[in-house]
């Protein structure tokens, strides 16, 4: 993993059309904005994994659907 | 088109009947093809509340879907332009198909749906895209299988 240190107000550029920049560091936390075209999908890595998840359970149901 | 499909068997379908993806679904990336098949309804007895998305490429990747606002009215997640637009041109509203994912478990008292990740299909171009919404009151994990059974029994 790249890591590279910046401070608030600073940026960094992925690829021609993505910027990502710390906008405000209080204690622990640190806002981020990202400015990216509006195919590219950002969302918090934890409700993404989540929805990967619900995604492989939802893929290998396995009940007797006729009952409902 | 032949499809190969552990839970349908071999079907042959008609290439205007294929959902692309462009970019998979999360978790299942390199799947980019899908069927729409409507599902059957003596399910429900009513027609276009339950849906199957079954893998062009995996035969075993298969996903039941309903149509949510059939049975819960208030269901209207938002979604922006920018993704509605992401799936190429349309006229109207009416142009796309919002479908939920749902999972069935073996104790089928216990299924469940998607609220919070709809998927999107423009029914023009056929492109799809499973969008996760902001809005946090939309559960990952809706239990919904007595709200179906007051549909069935409503008809």
């Amino acid at each position: 993993m790249l890591a590279l240190t910046r401070k608030k107000g600073e940026s960094v550029i992925i690829g021609d059309d993505i910027e990502i920049m710390v906008t405000s560091i209080r204690g622990e936390q640190v806002k981020l904005g990202i400015v990216a075209p509006a195919s590219v999908s950002i969302y918090r890595k934890e409700l993404y994994e989540i929805i990967k998840r619900e995604n492989r359970e939802a893929a290998k149901f396995r009940a007797d659907i006729d009952k409902l | 088109m032949i499809i190969n499909s552990t839970r349908f068997g071999t079907i042959e379908a008609d290439d205007d009947k294929i959902i692309t993806f462009d970019e998979g679904l999360p978790g299942f990336s390199s799947l980019r093809e899908f069927l729409l098949i409507e599902g059957d309804y003596a399910l429900t007895r009513r027609e276009g509340v339950f849906w199957w998305l079954q893998s062009v490429e995996d035969a075993e990747v298969a996903f039941a879907l309903l149509n949510v606002p059939a049975f819960m009215s208030g269901y209207n997640p938002n979604i922006s332009n920018e993704t509605l637009n992401g799936l190429g041109d349309y006229e109207c509203a009416g142009d796309f198909l919002t479908l939920n994912i749902a999972v069935i478990p073996g104790d089928i008292t216990r299924m469940r749906v998607n609220l919070r990740a709809p998927v999107v299909i423009n029914s023009l171009t056929r492109k799809g895209r499973q969008v996760i919404i902001q809005d946090g009151r939309y559960e990952v994990r809706h239990l919904v299988f007595d709200e179906l059974r007051k549909l069935r029994q409503v008809v």
